[in-house]
This record gives C-alpha cells, sequence and structure tokens, in this order.
C-alpha cells in the first residue's frame, strides 16, 4: 500500500496542494460475549480502506474510500477541499513538524488474535455461568474485545509512518434485582472492562474467573444495602472512577479544537480558554495531570498520531495550576504551542480530531491504607454507573456502583445508588491526597466520543486513590 | 420577549437541490446497484455449505461541519460492511469484511463457519427467516443522490452572513446521506432498501455575551429541512438568551422543544422498551402492562414504516418492521423483542434483530411520540411556574433504570416561564429526573414533530414533538 498512497500524494502534490496526507488503516476487531452461561456474541470483523485530506488555499477536504485501487480519491479529497473554500473561515495553517520516517509497534507478548477461539469461549461462557449462581442474580454477562490496527501514513511533507498497535481487554458484570430493586457490580470495571494496548497476557493477568464470588456477592447485598444519605461527606475514589474523572473533567476540557470552538456541533466547548492557560489554578497543589502516550500498555500509548505527530509527554496541570493543552497541527500554529501528537481518527473513514491519549493524575505520597485511615467518616465510591457534564466541562455527576463509609480505616457500611456533583476547579482543589505509585495503574477507557459523524476513541488515564473534600453527595432515587 | 418556535416549512432550502457549477465536487450516489448487490449476496451464499446469512449496509455520506460561520471540516465517505453469519446447528459465528467482492464474502462465510463451530449453542436460535413481505418505503431523493459539496457551502453562505449581521456566529453540521441495506440467506430470504438522510443542525453563539441557539431538523427529502428558517431560528434564540440569569436549583414545571424531548426518549428504548429490559427487572413497564404508566397525553411507538420518520422496512435479519406501541394512550402495552427474548415471553419477535455480532438485544430503530393538540406557546401560556428547554447535552440514563432516573444539562437556550410568558433567559441547570413519575405528568404534548437522526449509526431516528411536564427536578445550576 505505500506505493499507492505515495501515488496518491504525488498526485496531489503536482495539483499544487498546500498539504495532503493519505492513510491506509486495516483494522481486525474480535468481540466474545456471553450471558448467563450462553455465548452470544462470537465474531470476527476487518475494515480496510484509505482516507486522504487535503489542505487546499488554506480549506480543508476529505475523501476516503473502501477500494484500495481506487486513487481517485485523492481527487475527490481535493475536490472537497475546493467546495470548503466557498464558504470558509480564516485559512488554516499547520505548525512545522519533522517529517517522520519510521515504524512502531504495540509491545505485545501473546497477539490476542492467535489464541484458540475456543479458549476464548470457555472463559467466558464460565465466568458468566458462575457469576449467574446467585439466587437474585437475573444477569451475568462476560465480555472480550481485541483490536489489532495497521495504518501506514504518507504526507505532503515526506513523512512515512508505518504502525500496528494491538488493543484489548475484558469485562464482567453481574446484575441482581428484587422488589423493583436493580443493582450490578463490575470487574475489573464497567463499561465493557479495562482495556489496555497489549496482548492477551493482560486478559489472563485479570484473572476474571477469581472475582466472580466477590462480584457476584457484592451485587446480592447493595440489594439490601441503603440508599446513601444526602449530605456533604468527604469523598475517596478508587482507581476506575477516578480514571473517568480525570476524562471528563480534565481530558476533554484540554482538547484545543474544543477550546477554540470547533467541536460545538456535538461536543460542545470548554472553560479551559487560552487566557487561563499558565495561570489559572485548576486544582491543589496535589494535582498534577500529565499528558503522555509512551506509557507501556496504556490504552492511550501509540507511536505517531494520524497527522504523523510523534506521541508526546508533557504537564497538563502542574501542581494545581494549567498549563498545557492536547493540540493538532492546525491548533497548535493558531497558539504557537509545540503539536503534541493528539490527532486520531478512528477508522480510515474518518477524519484526524485532537483525542486524549494517556491523561494521568501523578501519584502522590500517601500510602492506600494510611488514607483510609486518615479518613473515618468519608465515602469511599467505586466504579462508574453513569455520567453527565454541562458542554463547559464544568458541572458534573457520577453515580458509582457501590459506597462504603470508612470507619477505622476499613470499608465499613455499604450503600447503593451513590452519587456525586460539583464543579470542575472546586471539585480538584479540594484534592488533599494522591496515594503513591505502587497503587497507581492506568485504566483503559475504551468508549469516547466525538465528532459529526461519531468517532470512538480508545484512551488511557492513570490513577491512584484519592480524596477530595467536602463533596455534594447522594443517592439516585 | 420574543421567540421562534414556529416548525420549519418543509420547503426546499434556497441553494439547495440546484446543481452547483464549477468545481462542486464529488456528488453523492448509490454504492452500488440493487441488482449487483442481491447478486454478489446470492452468488456468496452458494459457497456457504450450510445455513448463513449475508448483511449489507453501505453509505455514500458529505458531511460538511462548520463552526465560526465557516467550513472546517468538509468529508465525503464511501463504505459498505457484510456480515456473514452462519449457523452450525444452533452454533454461530460472525465475520465481516468491508467489500462486496466474492473471494471476500466467501471468506467471511467461512470464517463465519470457523467462529460457529468454536461456538456454543443458542438455544432460542430458531433458524434464518425465510421469505417476507415488506411495507412501502419511500424512494431515495434525486436532490440527495447527485448532491456535491459545493451545493451545501452554497446553501450555507448566505446564512453565515445573516449570522453575523446579527453578531452571531454559527456552529453545526450539514449531512446529506444515501444508505443501502440488504439481507440475503440460505432460507430463501432476501431484501433491499435504500434510503436518503438531509440533516441540518444549527448553533447560533454569542461568546462576548454568552448567547446560544439551536435547531436542528432532519428528512429523508432535502426538501424536508428548511435550512433558512432553521438557521434563523437558532440566531434568534441565541440573541434572546444573551444576558441569561440565575435561577435556583427547585421543582418546577418545564417545556421541553422536540431536540430536549428526542434526547431523553432516544434513551428509553434502551432501558425499558426491549424484552431483555424487562427480563432483567430494569424496564419501568415491568410488571405494569395494562397498567397506567402515564398521562392519556402519551403514546410512544416504534414503527420503521411510518413515513412521518425515516423509514426502515425490515431488521437485521430480514424480519418486517411492524408497529409496536410501548405506552398507547397512557398505558403499558408492549415491547420489542429478538428471537431470544420472543422465546423467553413467549412472545413472536417484532422485526427489531440487532446487527449481526452486536449481542441478541431488540434495537427499536424507529422512535414515535404521537403529535397532541398544542403548539409551544400554547405550553407556555399554560406554564404558572417554569423553565422551558430547547435541548440537553450529555443526558445519561442508567442512574437508576427501574425509575428511568436521568440526569443531564440544558444547552443552548433555556429560559423562565411565569404566569404563561417567557421572562428571561436563564443560565444552564442540571436536571435529575425520574422519567417514569415525570410521564404521570405530562400534560400537553405538541402538534409538531421534529425529526433527529442516531448521531452514532447509519440507521435510527426519534420523531417527537414538544412537550410539557408538571414537575421537573432541576438539581443543580452551572455558571453560563
Amino acid at each position: 500500500m505505500k506505493a499507492a498512497l505515495q501515488e496518491i500524494i504525488q498526485h496531489l502534490k503536482k495539483k499544487k496542494v498546500d498539504y495532503a496526507d493519505a492513510r491506509y488503516v486495516d483494522s481486525d476487531e474480535e468481540t466474545v460475549g456471553a450471558r448467563n452461561g450462553v455465548l452470544e456474541v462470537n465474531s470476527r470483523s476487518r475494515s480496510r480502506g484509505i482516507g486522504v485530506r487535503v489542505l487546499w488555499n488554506g480549506s480543508w477536504g476529505f475523501a476516503a474510500t473502501d477500494d484500495l485501487a481506487d486513487l481517485g480519491v485523492a481527487d475527490r479529497a481535493l475536490a472537497v477541499a475546493q467546495a470548503t473554500a466557498r464558504a470558509s473561515a480564516a485559512p488554516a495553517r499547520l505548525a512545522d513538524v519533522e517529517p517522520a520516517k519510521a515504524s512502531w509497534k504495540t509491545p505485545c507478548r501473546i497477539d490476542p488474535f492467535t489464541v484458540p477461539l475456543a479458549k476464548k469461549v470457555a472463559l467466558l461462557t464460565s465466568v458468566s455461568e458462575s457469576l449467574k449462581k446467585g439466587k437474585r442474580i437475573v444477569s451475568a454477562n462476560a465480555v472480550y474485545t481485541a483490536y489489532k490496527t495497521r495504518k501506514i501514513f504518507a504526507s505532503s511533507e515526506g513523512a512515512l509512518i508505518e504502525q500496528e498497535i494491538i488493543e484489548c481487554g475484558a469485562g464482567a458484570v453481574a446484575t441482581a434485582a428484587a422488589n423493583g430493586i436493580v443493582q450490578s457490580r463490575s470487574y475489573p470495571n464497567s463499561h465493557r472492562g479495562d482495556f489496555v494496548t497489549g496482548g492477551w497476557e493482560h486478559i489472563e493477568a485479570m484473572k476474571l474467573a477469581d472475582h466472580v464470588e466477590e462480584v457476584r456477592d457484592e451485587a446480592e447485598q447493595l440489594l439490601d444495602a441503603p440508599d446513601l444519605p444526602e449530605g456533604t461527606y468527604d469523598l475517596i475514589l478508587w482507581g476506575p472512577q477516578l480514571s473517568l474523572q480525570i476524562h471528563e473533567s480534565c481530558g476533554h476540557p484540554i482538547e484545543l479544537d474544543r477550546v477554540l470552538g470547533t467541536e460545538q456541533s456535538l461536543a460542545g466547548g470548554s472553560f479551559l480558554q487560552p487566557d487561563k492557560l499558565g495561570k489559572f489554578k485548576y486544582g491543589s497543589e496535589y494535582v498534577t495531570i500529565s499528558l503522555d502516550g509512551t506509557i507501556p500498555g496504556g490504552l492511550g500509548s501509540y507511536g505517531y498520531d494520524d497527522e504523523g505527530v510523534p506521541t508526546a509527554r508533557g504537564p497538563v496541570i502542574d501542581g494545581g495550576v494549567f498549563v498545557g493543552y492536547l493540540t493538532s497541527r492546525e491548533t497548535s500554529a493558531k497558539m504557537k504551542l509545540k503539536p503534541n501528537g493528539a490527532m486520531r481518527a478512528d477508522s480510515w473513514s474518518r477524519i484526524p480530531l485532537i483525542r486524549m491519549m494517556n491523561i494521568s493524575l501523578e501519584p502522590g505520597n500517601w500510602e492506600a491504607d494510611e488514607l483510609l485511615a486518615d479518613s473515618n467518616g468519608a465515602i469511599l465510591c467505586d466504579i462508574n454507573k453513569s455520567w453527565s457534564i454541562d458542554d463547559r466541562r464544568l458541572n458534573f455527576q457520577f453515580g458509582c456502583e457501590a459506597a462504603w463509609q470508612i470507619k477505622n480505616g476499613k470499608k465499613g457500611k455499604l450503600f447503593r445508588n451513590p452519587m456525586y456533583s460539583g464543579m470542575t476547579p472546586q471539585f480538584w482543589n479540594a484534592c488533599d491526597a494522591v496515594c503513591s505509585k505502587p497503587h497507581w495503574r492506568v485504566w483503559g477507557v475504551a468508549n469516547c466520543g466525538k465528532g459529526v459523524p461519531g468517532q470512538t476513541a480508545r484512551v488511557g488515564h492513570g490513577a491512584a486513590p484519592s480524596r477530595f473534600r467536602g463533596i455534594k453527595m447522594g443517592a439516585s432515587r | 420577549m420574543k421567540r421562534v418556535t414556529k416548525k420549519p416549512a418543509r420547503r426546499a432550502s434556497k441553494g439547495a437541490g440546484k446543481r452547483a457549477g464549477g468545481q462542486a465536487g464529488p456528488a453523492i450516489s448509490p454504492v452500488a446497484s440493487r441488482e449487483k448487490v442481491l447478486s454478489a449476496l446470492r452468488e456468496a451464499l452458494k459457497s456457504a455449505g450450510g445455513e448463513a446469512e449475508l448483511v449489507y449496509i453501505a453509505h455514500d455520506s458529505g458531511t460538511t461541519r462548520f463552526a465560526a460561520s465557516g467550513i472546517h471540516q468538509n468529508m465525503s465517505e464511501r463504505g459498505v460492511s457484510v456480515s456473514a453469519r452462519v449457523a452450525v446447528g444452533k452454533k454461530l459465528g460472525v465475520a465481516s469484511v468491508n467489500s462486496l467482492a466474492k473471494g471476500e464474502l466467501v471468506a467471511a462465510l467461512k470464517r463465519a463457519r470457523e467462529i460457529a463451530n468454536s461456538s456454543k449453542p443458542l438455544a432460542e436460535f430458531p433458524g434464518f427467516p425465510g421469505p417476507q413481505t415488506y411495507g412501502p418505503a419511500p424512494h431515495p431523493d434525486p436532490a440527495i443522490v447527485g448532491q456535491a459539496p459545493a451545493e451545501r457551502a452554497d446553501a450555507l453562505k448566505p446564512l453565515f452572513a445573516a449570522a453575523t449581521k446579527s453578531r452571531t456566529e454559527l456552529h453545526g453540521a450539514l449531512i446529506a446521506r444515501t444508505t443501502q441495506l440488504a439481507v440475503a440467506n440460505t432460507s430463501g430470504l432476501t431484501a433491499f432498501h435504500e434510503g436518503t438522510l438531509a440533516d441540518a443542525q444549527f448553533i447560533a453563539m454569542d461568546a462576548g455575551i454568552g448567547g446560544s441557539g439551536y435547531s436542528a431538523d432532519a428528512a429523508p427529502r432535502w426538501d424536508g429541512i428548511d435550512l433558512p428558517t432553521l438557521a434563523d431560528m437558532a440566531i434568534r434564540k441565541c440573541v434572546d438568551s444573551r444576558k441569561p440569569r440565575d435561577l435556583d436549583p427547585g421543582t418546577y414545571e418545564v417545556i421541553l422543544e422536540p431536540a430536549a424531548v428526542a434526547e431523553i426518549f432516544s434513551w428509553l428504548p434502551w432501558i425499558a422498551f426491549t424484552g431483555r429490559s424487562v427480563e432483567d427487572g430494569q424496564s419501568f413497564l415491568k410488571d405494569k402492562f395494562g397498567q397506567m404508566v402515564a398521562t392519556d397525553a402519551v403514546t410512544i411507538y416504534d414503527d420503521g414504516l411510518d413515513s412521518e420518520g425515516i423509514p426502515l422496512p425490515f431488521d437485521f435479519e430480514g424480519r418486517p418492521k411492524k408497529s409496536v406501541y410501548f405506552i398507547d394512550r397512557g398505558v403499558a402495552r408492549e415491547v420489542a423483542h429478538d428471537v431470544v427474548s420472543a422465546a423467553n415471553a413467549k412472545a413472536r419477535p417484532t422485526g427489531h434483530a440487532p446487527f449481526p455480532g452486536m449481542g441478541v438485544t431488540a434495537m427499536p430503530l424507529n422512535l414515535f411520540v404521537a403529535p397532541g393538540m398544542s403548539s409551544v406557546e400554547e405550553m407556555i401560556a399554560q406554564t404558572h411556574r417554569g423553565v422551558l428547554v430547547t435541548r440537553f447535552h450529555y443526558l445519561n440514563g442508567l442512574l437508576n433504570p427501574p425509575i428511568a432516573l436521568f440526569t443531564g444539562m440544558t444547552r443552548d437556550g433555556a429560559f423562565w416561564v411565569e404566569d404563561g410568558k417567557v421572562r428571561h433567559p436563564i443560565k444552564n441547570m442540571r436536571f435529575t429526573q425520574s422519567i417514569a413519575k415525570a410521564l404521570h405528568g405530562a400534560e400537553l404534548v405538541g402538534r409538531d414533530r421534529t425529526i433527529t437522526p442516531n448521531t452514532w449509526a447509519s440507521f435510527g431516528s426519534a420523531c417527537v414533538p414538544a412537550m410539557k411536564f408538571r414537575e421537573w427536578v432541576f438539581s443543580s445550576k452551572t455558571e453560563f
């Protein structure tokens, strides 16, 4: 395909375009899912195609085709750019980057696509069958998904990059019901589980079968637990829920396309406007948040983005102060910033948008047992159930699967339907404790939506248990 | 305060439907002819070596996105997906490719058979359906088939100028698409549908003073959306919403315009209106069939053949769509079934089979709320103390499904209504409300409906009117 892409690029260079890139993507996806011991999903899909971006007189055009011999896609992209020019706003300019000639591959010990299907079927049917054994469990689901994406990127500036990215994840959820009350518990996370860049070794390390009893029992215990009484509490967020808190209230508002208003039509804007860069007190001194596309195993780890820019590491929130955005080449040029490799498309048929890589709360100094011992009466919330935030990423509300009141350094009384809410800067300024590196890990969020037409990105968030003082909480009832 | 709530007329937009001259760009066209598609599927099935099904989806779409009154993203996409589902006894396997080439389809069928051999039986699988008869669906619109991106640009340009005159900026998207769906199986079923979609969303913004307005519409035909009127509605709403005031959280009456109703009612099929959701105890209709679950003003149904929406005459197994009334004049009636939930409930499948490989939950894709008798102005006139909501943002209906507890933020225009009049714009509010409870207070239903297509897939839409509810819990507020 390299030759075809270069032919497209050469053709467009002859047409005197400002810039062009061509991206071949060949992606495989495998999903196996079981419910109540019955295999319900066993599917494999492959999708291949070429997407071409053209910048012509400062106006963008994009065309995509699944016909790999259809080099006319280049002229179509150019014609779309020329149509854009009839009603475009300010001309787009791109920040300079060194054109890369490189290849990159996800470190992976066991390619999930080489693992016998029967082994996956046996694991998931067995886990879901065991989960279903609780007397009040009405449904038990276990699911695994893997992705393998081969990409070749060529640009009119001379970049030529090959990548192979392997991602996989799995999870299990038990739902209990009685007397009109329905409660669920998940492992290791909700929303189809936890995902990484890497191989089947990650699925094995989850030890899904070892957690069946705990998940099933807690789902049933929640049926008998009281609703969390409304009030103001100190809140301890464990990794999975904290990862979504980072995602919604920090990851999205630092996307510079949102900030500059180009994603209003679906995703909305951001309260982190340029006048805040370098001076806004986003959080407390304990809050340091980084962007990093190089973390081994992080779901947002890759070599180069879909503009050919190498993925980066850098500060976003430094000791509570807002200092960095996720950028594209175009938004970088507008803001005179260095591009940090955040432009990704979810397939050959979509344009790249600014997407998160791994956006992580850096570890602090607390041991988890010290934090619990210091938090008598606090509420610990675990695993996300619902999520909502306003279109500038200020007012949020999250529901979790379960909550416990901390008593004498341990999880005490169990509450169901816990829900907490707040305003982003106030919330992060209420953070007074973050646990240390041994308690920190990257959680994968595999369903981040953005754009029109809708695109789904897979991103990561490093987090360790953390405490937030004086948070408004209650029950979703 | 002057408000714009009138329904856009179903007439051609200025500039739309005309063929642009010069470098107009790639025209939208069907990906393949009906004959070519069905012939390719039938030919490939000859190699299946047993029970098998092929589901073909293709689209050619033009998406023109704009921000700050200028086009910034402009896309021409053309793609095919074919899913092969093979049954070995009651063991199923699915393999998909994005090509109609015979070699690819044969390889997909072979792969699906290998997967089926590694599967476990799905006891409820009844086999693939035989030949079916389908209801009518509209023909593709020639103003969409053949449309070039320059036509969309030319239609938008005067609207950008109008926004500038009002000291606002337009953001949004204008989409034209042709979509094909075909199903063929070894039991002799063949089905083919080709549809078109015109979809427009406008957000007018005034970043300086804080105003924001929204309007949107969609239709199977290009002349079904009135771009100048939609843009004008968004601009005037933005102007009206400048300098919003704080409103204390509390319980108020609420008028939800169609976009807000669509946001909520598009969630309900997934958490409440399928056999699976009843089976799992998640649905607020469970144990309430035959009982009043709403006021008699409320009728909610799914109908793939209703020409007021975006028709789709059959599901992803080729079973004919039929209307399913979830709530009929306030009474809980029925839910949508796939083959598994139908077997468990001793009911019949309702033509809501999911796309192969997506599990077995029924997919209601053509949601409707039956129209009532009121205009939005009449709803305002009958409101003592309430909030008029244009649309919601980041809605979530997973808080507590058995009571359909939802949360979300208002967006792009929220207004305080008192003693029958709109008094002033308000800053955005969060609501946290049980929809199961709210339906018992549904007082008025609008007479005009708007189509909202599914943002995330080629199929699916909600066709709903404005609604007024007696009580709505606004739980907190934000800063803008």
